[in-house]
């Protein structure tokens, strides 16, 4: 019997492992974010660890371009001679490093550090890019530090309202939706997204009030939202005298935004702005509520003005006096399983452990000293993940790129120029422990451990450092990632060693961090068994479970008020593209889906990609449920089964972005991408749809 | 570069969007430009469109100020009383000079007052803060006031002074209610919801003249020979733009200032005209929306920069006023296809027309969020559905159906999202021995996501206990409600 967490999401459900003549059998364990639930994929996730697909041996390119099993040796001296030759080429970034937000703590910072002074490349970012980089550069501008959820998610439930912008959690972390009770009951939950989503109804029956709104302007509907609360008299004046900055030039802005103006660039009915803004402003701490949360998730995010969406969100709850009071807030809902840990210690292109910038000196110096190199030869920034691999294989471009934990050929956006990309490159590494469309690709594959077969640490999207441990063994040949990055390393004769074992890594990883903004200085294995929750900051034996209450992370203790910025991105709808593509999940499926499409059950329970089109456009383009639809956009087609839906607003239709080997909708998504946190404008773009017959089977 | 001199004349609305969109426009062209703005009011510009929300309670004074410049010369309090055409210089109410090399009249409209109020007291317009401040001062409870206008900032007002529970006489001299922009049909019923607001509608009238008491207003006659107690008498009866300066510089005014195209004026290139002062070839709107696509469109010229990509339709127009939905959009066309939805008993009438699969113009009433879904589906020109009554019947939002009780739900609904649990297994681990939702969810996973399900997983529990016959007879012979069938 093993205590762990789900492999999956960034809630990370506490589960028990124990292994039987069976092999590995999941059970929930009672824990404050998951009180002892679990979705479809966490109850079913030891599936995967007997994936029939399983890679177990070292796999290598040959002649014939078949991928055909090789030792270690083997595979480990083509990667140095092609790193090499790469490097003599064009210099030290011709290698480049994508990571996952799914890796370890001890994975995330080991591979940063593998990329800095192994590699001695610049570029390096991750999939998180993708996920939770446009909250997170609003976060650092307002508030000096971006922890996801600066309380436990348990807070939630005494509020009396919660705003989700673009969160479908219901579907993306089902056991959540518990601490979503107290709100509902109380009629206060507001939900906006442009599909009645599994979340959105739960708003009904007198929950709460659902917001569907046209897709990209989830940023004019928050300012109009604040305007209501300053027309109102409703803002918490003494707070934003007294722990705001900036909050004058927002307030005038915010003025141009009235409710029929936002009407009609939103959608969304005057009646149906007015009821969302009485319910928070009746729950705000100062009006005497018991308190309200604003929540961004990926569908406010994923655009290229997610961070000025998210600026707004958080204009919003410092109306009202939220963040920094317990009981209120603002906060983010991270996605992948280690989503927050994986963008703290060093995997972002201008990024060191700790959450510190790979530009500021003091971080750098001792960044430098702990990892036992001179200053000097650290690298400087490098790029962002969308420019990243864009460059990839072009002239002075890298020619060599290491994936981990990560499935860019799928999950990119415009992703067919993604696997172009990838294509052109002279060696393409990836770690991975089943065959994703990305290793597929791959000239070296390596096979590493799942996470019931590894030891470590992930951070929970309520910023709480949580153990991983192993319940069963990886097969013979699987590696862990750190033994591989230590052998490359020193077969790179790279000066220093790489610790291998994740207990002394993560003692590293503390000091590494130690005064950054996400500081795990004073956690270690042993006090993570004990059973207090340890939020970062862990300065102490204590850790922080919230943050701000007596100041803000900024230099002047103040949370910073901007003024969003207010182009619209979205490619917006015309005669020849009349319908919104929105991407997302479905419950039974996680990320690209090179993991869950391989555990049975959920395939049985949600087979295939479908594109849900509402029955009204149905009518009109002559389709039907069941019938084949062909989905065009400027980069890119897809056909998809039709399955009909009231659930959109008409001019939108839906396709989860889970590959399943059919429908890559990714190759249509809009690879424009965030001024500020390099964010791709996933969410939403303009397609056609049209009846495609029967494709040949 | 020598900058190009702007001097923008009035600080309204229109004149402040401009300035912020020749600001944006420069940062990107990198153009240099000299602005500075003679404001005319008082007060820093401010949304002068928020004024009749203010009146109703739902928007506050100190919340109407627009956001100050960078790098522009304002000059509030100080306004403009001659342009000088052949020196290219306007002098102000300080009897300073400002050169220009272009000079933007953005002066608006003055309200226009269709009665000799006599020398009395208590005639108003709203058109300023400052009357907004008069108003709110004078509208108590129970006070008896006309306002005089039925058109859209009549009933706004009307609306906000209700709020305040002034008693309202709306008199206007049109048979129906805002004749510029609705039918008869949905005139009547705005006229309908009104007065169930409690608004009095008088129509087909004007007011012949004041009665006074003291210097004060104290009734109206009308052209009926009724008389109508009020000691506040609103003009809300259209406005008149002010084009006196550029009269007197020798421009060629009619209604408003004559503009091409570009906003500039006939007579004279280096003057332009936009907002409620000017008179495009397609005449003077008196609405927002087309003032601000002009301001965008002379900001690109002069900074350079591309003309604003997209034409939006400037033909939507939202009522704000409260306990009142009116949305209007585009033209309703009796030569396209018309649908109508009319249901005068909630105070809803929908007007749609449609040519060529798309929205051509609309008239809602008493339906806010269908009029969202219009506006939004007309702005972008998106396809109509085949049929487009069905445009008028739903919202967006999808329908919600009741809970279906444990009997009717059919046996292949899924009771547990989280784990894709059916009824039919739960029925199957019922049948089985499951009693309780415990041994239900030990045996099927239901409940043990979200926890969402466990009333419903508890009432097929139920349902099961009351149906199953197998259970029946063992319980006329067991005791214990926790028998479990092996």
């Amino acid at each position: 019997m093993v205590d762990t967490h789900c492999p999956y999401c960034a809630l990370q459900c506490a589960m028990t492992l124990s292994v039987g003549a069976d092999g590995v059998a999941v059970q929930p364990r009672d824990f404050p974010t998951n009180r002892g639930g679990l979705c479809q994929k966490g109850w079913t996730s030891a599936q995967l660890l007997s994936a029939p697909d399983r890679i177990t041996t070292p796999l290598m390119r040959d002649a014939s371009g078949e991928l055909r099993p090789v030792t270690w040796e083997a595979a480990y001296d083509r990667i140095v001679s092609s790193v090499r030759a790469a490097q003599g080429a064009v210099g030290a970034d011709g290698v480049a490093v994508f990571g996952g937000g799914g890796l370890t703590n001890e994975k995330a910072y080991t591979l940063g550090k593998f990329a800095r002074i192994a590699l001695r490349t610049r570029l390096i970012d991750y999939n998180g890019r993708f996920c939770m980089s446009s909250a997170a550069a609003a976060g650092n501008r307002a508030f000096g530090v971006d922890r996801g959820l600066p309380f436990p998610l348990e807070d939630l439930g005494g509020a009396d309202a919660v705003l989700l912008v673009g969160s479908n959690l219901a579907d993306t972390m089902p056991p959540s939706v518990v601490h979503l009770d107290g709100v509902r009951r109380r009629g206060g939950l507001i939900v906006v997204d442009p599909r009645r989503s599994a979340t959105a109804a739960l708003t009904e029956n007198g929950s709460g009030v659902h917001l569907q709104p046209i897709p990209g302007t989830d940023l004019v509907l928050l300012l109009g939202l604040v305007h209501l609360v300053l027309q109102g008299g409703a803002a918490d004046e003494a707070y934003l005298a007294e722990r705001v900055s900036g909050w004058d030039a927002v307030a005038t802005e915010a003025a141009l935004w009235w409710p029929e103006r936002v009407s009609r660039e939103t959608g969304i009915p005057v009646s149906a702005l007015r009821q969302a803004a009485d319910l928070l402003v009746s729950a705000a701490p100062h009006r005497g509520g018991r308190g309200a949360y604003v929540l961004t998730g990926r569908g406010a995010e994923q655009h290229a003005h997610g961070t000025a969406t998210v600026t707004a969100a958080i204009d919003l709850a410092l109306a009202l006096g939220l963040p920094g009071r317990p009981g209120s807030g603002y906060g983010c809902l991270t996605g992948q399983g280690n989503g927050q840990g994986g963008r703290e210690h060093g995997q972002k292109a201008d990024q060191l452990p700790g959450y510190r910038s790979i530009t500021d000196p003091v971080a750098r110096q001792q960044v430098a000293a702990v990892w036992g190199v001179d200053e000097a030869d650290l690298p400087g920034a490098g790029l962002p993940a969308v420019e990243l691999l864009d460059r990839l294989g072009r002239p002075g471009g890298p020619r060599v790129l290491f994936v981990h934990g990560a499935n860019p050929a799928v999950s990119g956006p415009d992703a067919a120029r993604v696997r172009d990309r990838l294509a052109a490159l002279d060696l393409l590494v990836v770690c991975d422990f089943v065959p994703s469309e990305t290793a597929r690709l791959a000239d070296v594959v390596l096979p590493v451990p799942q996470w019931a077969e590894e030891e470590g640490t992930m951070t929970s999207l309520e910023g709480r450092l949580l153990r991983r441990r192993r319940a069963v063994e990886p097969p013979a040949e699987v590696r862990d990632e750190l033994r591989i990055w230590a052998e490359l390393a020193q077969r790179l004769d790279t000066p220093v060693r790489f610790a291998t074992d994740p207990r002394e890594v993560f003692e590293e990883l503390c000091r590494a961090s130690e005064g950054g903004l996400a500081d795990y200085s004073a956690a270690n294995y042993d006090l993570l068994e004990s059973v207090t929750p340890l939020h970062w900051p862990v300065t102490s034996a204590d850790g922080t479970p919230r943050l701000f209450l007596d100041r803000f992370a900024t230099p002047d203790g103040r949370a910073r008020a901007s003024v969003p910025d207010l182009v619209t991105a979205t490619e917006r709808l015309g005669p020849d593209s009349p319908l919104h593509l929105l991407t997302g999940r479905v419950l039974q499926h996680y990320q690209s889906g090179a993991q869950t499409s391989r555990v049975p059950d959920l395939v049985r329970a949600a087979p295939r990609s479908a594109v849900q089109v509402h029955p009204v456009t149905a009518q009109r383009l002559g389709l039907d449920e069941g019938s084949l639809a062909r989905i065009t956009s400027e980069r890119g087609d897809a056909v998809a089964r039709v399955v009909l839906s009231d659930h959109l607003r008409p001019e939108c239709v839906f396709v989860p972005f889970h590959f399943d080997g059919e429908v890559l909708i990714n190759d249509l998504t809009d690879p424009a991408t965030d001024p500020v946190s390099g964010m791709p404008q996933f969410k939403a773009c303009a397609v056609q749809v049209a009846p495609a017959g029967e494709v040949p089977a | 570069m020598t900058p190009h001199r702007v001097v923008v004349v009035g600080h309204g609305m229109v004149a402040h969007r401009f300035v912020d969109d020749l600001t944006r426009a420069t940062r990107r062209t990198g153009r240099p430009v000299e602005v500075t703005v003679l404001g005319g009011e008082p007060h820093t510009a401010y949304n002068r469109l928020m004024l009749s929300e203010v009146i109703a309670g739902r928007a506050r004074l100190a919340g109407l100020t627009l956001p100050e410049h960078e790098d522009v010369d304002v000059r509030t309090g100080v306004s403009a009383v001659a342009v000088d055409r052949s020196r290219q210089v306007v002098h102000d109410s300080d009897g300073a000079q400002h050169s220009y090399d272009t000079v933007v009249l953005a002066t608006g409209a003055g309200p226009r007052m269709p009665l000799d109020a006599r020398g009395l007291h208590g005639v108003k317009a709203l058109r300023t803060i400052d009357d907004c401040r008069e108003l709110i001062a004078a509208a108590s409870p129970g006070r008896p006031m006309i306002v005089l206008g039925g058109g859209l900032l009549g009933i706004e007002l009307a609306c906000g002074l209700r709020t305040r529970d002034v008693e309202v006489t709306i008199v206007h001299r049109a048979d129906h209610l805002m004749e510029a922009q609705l039918d008869p049909t949905s005139a009547d019923v705005v006229r309908n919801q009104l007065e169930r607001n409690g608004i009095r509608v008088r129509l087909g009238v004007e007011v012949d003249r004041l009665e006074g008491e003291s210097g004060r207003v104290t009734s109206a006659v009308l052209s009926d020979g009724n008389s109508v107690a009020a000691d506040i008498v609103v003009a809300c009866a259209g406005v008149t733009p002010r084009i006196e300066l550029a009269r007197a510089a020798g421009l060629q005014t009619r209604r408003g200032v004559v503009v091409g195209n570009d906003c500039r004026s006939i007579t004279d290139a280096s003057v332009a005209a936009i907002g409620d002062c000017a008179e495009p070839p397609e005449g003077c709107a008196g609405l927002l929306a087309p003032g601000w696509r002009q301001a965008a469109m002379l900001a690109a010229e002069i900074a350079g920069d591309l003309p604003p990509a997209e034409h939006r339709t400037d033909d939507v127009i939202q009522l704000k006023a409260a306990g009142l939905s009116v949305v209007l959009l585009g033209r309703v066309d009796p030569a396209h296809r018309v649908v109508r939805l009319s249901d005068d008993s909630i105070g809803r009438c929908l007007t749609l027309a449609v040519d060529d699969g798309v929205v051509t113009g609309a008239v809602c009433v008493g339906a806010a969020d269908i009029a969202a879904d219009l506006v939004s589906t007309y702005e972008r020109g998106l396809p109509v559905p085949l049929d487009p009554a069905q445009l008028l019947v739903r919202a967006v939002a999808g329908t919600s159906a009741p809970a279906p009780s444990p009997r009717s739900m059919p046996a292949s609904a899924t009771v547990c999202r989280c784990n894709g649990v059916t009824k039919q297994a739960i029925v199957e681990a019922h049948v089985d021995g499951a009693h309780s939702v415990e041994q239900i969810a030990a045996r099927t996973r239901a409940t043990t996501g979200c926890g969402g399900c466990r009333d419903a997983v508890q009432g097929i529990c139920q349902w099961m206990a009351e149906v199953d016959p197998s259970l029946h007879d063992r319980n006329m012979h067991a005791t214990g409600s926790e028998t479990s069938v092996s």
